[in-house]
């Protein structure tokens, strides 16, 4: 049936097997699960289609076209963290950086120890790894690909003694645009868009592009449709099995004003975020660092801590956007852009917030940060200025109201000072989970060990929603890796259900 | 009417926050870049930024003691009130002036003409 938007939909009413509401990692690479089984499956995505020749050459471009709310997304607390993610076919994998990490053994050991979930063991996931990994180009970042920043980070980690790594990433012919948060108008990136959504298609599969799911309809424990809205015009679609994959947010949102009511009392609850932090090194030397990939190494070394160092190459809007200067001192500092290292360290958080839905039945995101996730999230911002200064950086900008810049190793010590407080933080954060938490005890999570709502017979949940814990790495893997395992189960029950 | 003040506003708000007061011409290009943008944001951020808009415009009657609104004031002033609501502890003040600011530098640094300047090789 290929794509239907709202000015083409011709039927108030449809029918399929299988419904997946959401197109992202979760639900992209479900669909294409589930399509090669030759199933009769639907997509309903939120945002638009747009073909993977036709995507954004800019990020300001790409944040209308790609983003939710154009990119305006925050998650209200102390400190208030700004949010990103995608809305269009592909979701988030479609304006992600494309780092593929498999979920880490000792986060699926805890998970099955802790929640006792079933056939999580790394043995067993392996296979969905790696066909996933085939499917997607997961490779190396070759090394013409690495910008000049990337190498001085990979050699001040290095020197320091620290282990980094190489980064994996979904990739066919990367050119180094670092245009990756606008879609990769190379081609390279292989998204879900690119990869199991074109699957999709040419399997005759059908995607109502441009409509909001607004509610499930319940008979009993089974889900029997969903009442969508888009372009001013209504659509029920109904399915004998319903699967939610609209993300963190989203998929607690609409289980809620749909009057579903979890017995564990977890839905929404148990929100992680993977705080993001940044420190910006200004070089003496010309590091351009947009000629080059994106992200090419991480600093794995204080994994352990729950901390994960990085670079990234982002826009000079993000960057002036968030520097603590206005008007022409602004104008003079970004004309030093190029002389710019820009890394960021990812915090595995501990403390949890919740997703409520506002009036209208909008998702609304509550989050405060706990002084062990803000000492990391200190001690990471150490770590980083080590590591610039020893790359050579004169002065490392930081994410403080009240502590801006240091400018030599012998300051870093300030960052530990006291009168540094949460609110006087910047942070921002890509990464959400947890909110519908898979365990094997019905009374501590929404979904079991296969990512069946418990309650219902036949609606499964496959996003980041229902991760128990942060993994403290990129997730999209894990969630593409956790979905084709519910997809098989559903396949391989679904007479039964 | 109500449209015409907004403009006035927002325009005297992005030559505040312009980083390159020489290139006066970009400002009415990042006004319709914005306005783009604030079209794709919910009502209610939409909403929240339109009072925030308004209430720059009343703020020197409260930080300066002047009942010149803020769109009539000259440049210098306008850019002294906005770094002075920055440097406010975090609350409203400072949460309105880092949201304009964040919209305005957006649009300036997404600006093509930026792009060639800083050497974007692929915007070139």
């Amino acid at each position: 049936m290929g794509v239907i938007k709202p000015e083409t939909l011709k039927d108030k009413e449809a029918f399929f097997d299988f419904l997946i509401i959401g197109s992202g990692a979760g639900g992209g690479t479900c669909a294409g699960f589930l399509i090669e089984d030759g199933l009769n499956v639907a997509i309903v995505e939120e945002g638009d289609y747009i073909p993977p020749d036709k995507l954004p050459n800019t990020v300001g471009e790409a944040f209308l076209k790609l983003y939710r709310n154009a990119g305006a997304h925050f998650i209200f607390g102390v400190p208030g963290i700004a949010f990103a993610e995608g809305r269009c076919v592909g979701g988030s994998t479609v304006i992600n950086g494309g780092m593929c990490w498999r979920t880490p053994e000792k986060i699926l050991q805890k998970w099955k120890l802790e929640e006792g979930i079933e056939k999580i063991e790394p043995s067993f996931m392996e296979g969905y790894f790696e066909r996933i990994e085939k499917r997607i180009n997961v490779v190396e970042q070759p090394p013409h690909t690495w910008s000049r920043a990337g190498i001085i980070f990979k050699n001040a980690a290095e020197s320091l003694g620290w282990k980094v790594v190489t980064d994996r990433r979904n990739q066919k012919g990367c050119r180094g645009l670092s245009l990756c948060m606008a879609g990769c108008p190379a081609g390279a990136k292989q998204s879900v868009l690119h990869t199991y959504i074109q699957d999709f298609l040419k399997r005759n599969g059908t995607i109502f592009a441009g409509f909001r799911a607004e509610r499930i309809i319940f008979k009993g424990n089974r889900a029997v449709g969903v009442y969508c809205k888009g372009g001013g015009k209504e659509l029920l679609i109904k399915s004998k099995i319903l699967i939610l994959a609209c993300g963190a947010d989203e998929t607690p949102s609409l289980l809620m004003r749909s009057g579903f009511k979890s017995s564990s009392g977890m839905l929404g609850k148990n929100l992680y975020v993977h705080p993001n932090v940044k420190a910006i090194g200004v070089f003496d030397e010309e590091l351009y660092q947009w000629r080059g990939a994106h992200q090419s190494h991480q600093v794995h070394e204080f994994r352990d801590e729950g901390i994960l160092l990085a670079t990234g190459g982002v826009p000079p809007s993000m960057i002036a956007m968030s520097v603590e200067k206005t008007g022409r001192e602004l104008g003079r500092f970004m004309e030093n852009i190029k002389n710019m290292l820009f890394a960021g360290a990812l915090i595995e958080d501990t403390g949890t917030g919740m997703v409520k839905n506002m009036f209208g039945g909008k998702p609304v995101l509550l989050y405060n940060l706990n002084d062990h996730d803000f000492y990391r999230v200190k001690r990471a911002l150490s770590l980083l200025s080590t590591l610039l200064f020893e790359g050579g950086a004169k002065e490392v900008i930081l994410p403080f109201r009240n502590l801006k810049s240091i400018k030599s190793p012998s300051q870093i010590p300030l960052i530990f000072d006291n009168g540094i407080k949460k609110m006087d933080t910047e942070m921002m954060t890509v990464h959400i989970m947890g909110t519908a938490k898979m365990s094997g005890n019905p009374k501590r999570g929404v979904v079991d060990s296969w990512g069946r709502v418990y309650g219902t017979e036949n609606m499964f949940i496959c996003d980041a929603s229902i991760f128990p814990s942060p993994i403290g790495l990129n997730p999209m893997l894990s969630i593409m890796a956790f979905s084709a395992r519910t997809a098989e189960y559903i396949i391989e029950n679904k007479n039964r259900l | 009417m109500c449209y015409k003040i907004t403009k006035r506003i927002f325009l005297s708000l992005i030559n505040a926050l312009n980083p390159y007061p020489e290139e006066e011409d970009l400002e009415g290009e990042v006004y319709n870049f914005i306005m783009n943008l604030l079209s794709s944001y919910p009502l209610i951020v939409r909403i929240a930024l339109f009072l925030g808009l308004f209430f720059l415009e009343v703020y020197p009657l409260f930080s300066l003691k002047s009942f010149k609104p803020f769109s009539f004031m000259n440049h210098e002033k306008r850019v002294k009130i906005i770094e002075d609501m920055l440097e406010k502890k975090p609350g409203i003040r400072r949460n309105l002036a880092r949201a304009f600011k964040a919209l305005v530098q957006m649009a300036f640094y997404e600006h093509p003409w930026y792009m060639k300047k800083a050497g974007y090789s692929w915007a070139l």
